[in-house]
């Protein structure tokens, strides 16, 4: 930096603290304008990755394989067959830190003595579940299925309050089997689950894959194969387009097809591509109310000072130089108001935040979305390089508007005001 | 040949339809090294004289001369660079920048001027010893009497060693005795440095210090004696 220039700056930097409270006031409408902008993509980005992560928790996994009818038409007959050796097959595939798991959903009736249930009945390999979806958790009520438990069956802990039941009570699970005949089959309910969506909870009941394959009379079959990467971040799409385009091709001439999460959740996928349009728009209207405040404050700088600048320009200044003056002021508050914003925000978000947020009173509104009760605000770098770049690049066209006006007093008009 | 010329000048403000002629037709040279005051009433025309002559406002009709650069060729920038390099300007008031301390105010001229730091130093030094502030040398102006920012501002136009000096009513603002203490020094530094001074002015004591005075009433200059 030229010695001019610092002069410059320790000019501008004293001229902002001539009238201490206009600038307090202007830095506090620019830190809470960033802050607003910060933290609510904060929440907005932790509420589309509980979002998704809520989804591919819910029996969906990263990739899915089926047959490309069952997503049209969930019966037995678009069922998957030899399913062990697919697993082999795609056991060579996917990276090892990889789990693939084999499940068997079908659309059934729950009955009790006194009350039916639709309910979908998901025959799973309760122990290869474990960090791959909900029902690998620690339970609400009871224990996890045992693989050779033949008679035992999870219930999602609304239904079990629904129908009035208990851990250890029998109830009797109805479904068609592959050649269209009703199928039942009494199990002992060993254990309820809870999930972030209540709907699931009421809908889905969960049984042994080998009892529920003997029950329709379908062996060795599925109707999904999902496969759950070890990623550390669920948005890595390319990774996962890539293997299920390494599957399909290794599926090829099969009557299955692998798809990636975002096919299956396509209304999720586009909100996260629109995502970063929203937030853009966003930060725009917010600094438009700042915008104003911005302008206005510099302006009124400007014209207090008017003989100054005059002074400025009558000793030898160019005009661009009374441009360069006034940016430099707007930069500097600017640069005060995006640190000021920045680390309160990081504060706000990692440390009075940081539990996350309970939405539960909107509970059976935002669930109708996906959206976890407690929200915990993800902070990206990419959305504060966003906030901060919109409000510096737009903060100085917006002062360009002042220091322009100041380049218009004379030195003559100015000195009349003497 | 002189070192400002100016010819058959005049000056014309509108402000609406009323139209008030500050300069009629003025001509007039001044050598280099004088000490020259020009003189009249309220709207006789000398500040406005003055500030053409600084190019700071620019000429309805004839042209002025300074170094035999005609002005009204110089587009805005040039003009700016010739006051920078050329020019030394003190006011009546409000001289100074008021967040700058007086060496801070004397250095900014230097710093617009490109000069380099330690000559800088030097130069500060050196002038504020010879206005008598280096004391001073850390005060904002708001911890200066007006005699002393007065000085600074003195200072200040002459550290950049210009040709000409223009005061527009340098002492209006200051008792007798320090307006003469100012006048004094830059009569000092006219003689040391043979840089012309021109002021503008209704003070009899800056009209007694000065070797030229030139009367101005009503846009036209009335008399012109040399001491």
């Amino acid at each position: 930096m030229r010695a001019g220039d610092w002069m410059s700056v320790q000019i501008c930097w004293r001229n902002l603290w001539r009238n201490p409270r206009r600038t307090l006031i202007i830095l506090t409408a620019i830190v809470v304008g960033i802050i607003s902008m910060i933290v609510l993509s904060a929440f907005g980005r932790g509420m589309m990755e509980g979002m998704v992560k809520n989804s591919i928790d819910n029996l969906v996994g990263h990739i899915k394989i089926q047959n490309p009818q069952y997503r049209i038409d969930p019966a037995i007959d678009n069922r998957i067959e030899g399913t062990k050796t697919i697993a082999a097959t795609l056991d060579e595939l996917i990276p090892k830190n990889s789990r693939l798991v084999t499940r068997l959903r079908l659309d059934g009736v729950l009955s009790t003595s006194r009350e039916h249930a639709g309910v979908m009945i998901v025959g799973i390999e309760s122990k290869a579940e474990k960090g791959v979806s909900f029902i690998g958790r620690p339970l609400f009520q009871g224990k996890q299925l045992d693989p050779e438990d033949t008679h035992g069956l999870l219930i999602g802990q609304g239904l079990l309050e629904r129908l009035g039941l208990e851990i250890g009570k029998k109830v009797v699970v109805l479904s068609q089997d592959v050649d269209g005949e009703g199928q039942s089959r009494a199990f002992r309910i060993r254990g309820s689950y809870r999930t972030e969506l209540r709907d699931t909870e009421k809908r889905y009941i969960f049984i042994n894959l080998g009892a529920f394959q003997e029950m329709v009379r379908a062996p060795d079959s599925a109707t999904e194969m999902a496969i759950t990467l070890g990623l550390d971040d669920t948005y890595q799409t390319d990774e996962i387009a890539t293997l299920v385009q390494k599957i399909n091709g290794r599926l090829e001439g099969e009557t299955l097809e692998a798809v990636g999460w975002r096919q299956m959740l396509p209304a999720i996928a586009a909100y996260i591509d629109m995502f970063d349009i929203y937030m853009l728009i966003w930060f725009v209207v917010v600094f438009i109310a700042m915008g104003f405040g911005l302008a206005n404050t510099v302006l009124m700088a400007v014209y207090e000072r008017m003989r100054e600048f005059g002074l400025q320009r009558a000793l030898g200044m160019r005009s661009s130089g009374i441009v360069k003056t006034v940016m430099i002021e707007v930069l500097l508050l600017l640069l005060i108001g995006m640190a000021a914003a920045d680390i309160l925000s990081f504060l706000l978000v990692e440390v009075v935040f940081k539990s996350g947020i309970d939405l539960g009173s909107f509970g059976a509104g935002i669930e109708m979305w996906g959206i976890s009760r407690v929200i915990h605000p993800v902070l990206d770098i990419g959305d504060i390089i966003m906030a901060n770049g919109v409000v510096a690049v737009l903060g100085l066209l917006v002062g360009l508007y002042p220091a322009l006006q100041a380049t218009k007093f004379t030195p003559i008009e100015t000195m009349r005001h003497l | 040949m002189g070192i400002i010329r100016v010819e058959s000048v005049s000056k014309v403000y509108r402000q609406g339809k009323l139209s008030f002629r500050a300069l009629d037709k003025v001509s007039l040279e001044l050598d280099k090294g004088e000490f020259v005051a020009l003189a009249g009433p309220s709207g006789s025309g000398k500040t406005t004289l003055l500030n053409l002559i600084g190019s700071l406002d620019v000429p309805d009709e004839g042209e002025v001369f300074f170094d035999q650069k005609n002005l009204s060729d110089l587009n805005d920038s040039q003009r700016a660079d010739l006051r920078l390099h050329r020019i030394g300007f003190v006011f009546q008031a409000y001289n100074l920048i008021p967040v700058l301390s007086a060496a801070e105010n004397i250095d900014y001229l230097l710093l617009l001027q490109k000069v380099e730091k330690s000559q800088r130093i030097r130069k500060v030094d050196e002038i504020l010893e010879e206005v008598g502030l280096s004391d001073k040398a850390a005060n904002r102006p708001d911890e200066m009497s007006g005699g002393q920012q007065q000085r600074v501002a003195v200072a200040r136009a002459i550290v950049t060693d210009p040709h000409v000096v223009l005061a527009d009513e340098p002492t209006a603002n200051l008792d007798s005795a320090t307006g003469r203490k100012l006048l004094e020094m830059m009569k000092q530094m006219n003689r040391t440095k043979q840089v012309t001074f021109i002021f503008a002015t209704h003070d009899p004591m800056v009209m007694e210090f000065a070797d030229r005075l030139i009367s101005l009433k009503d846009g036209r200059i009335v008399s012109d004696t040399r001491k």
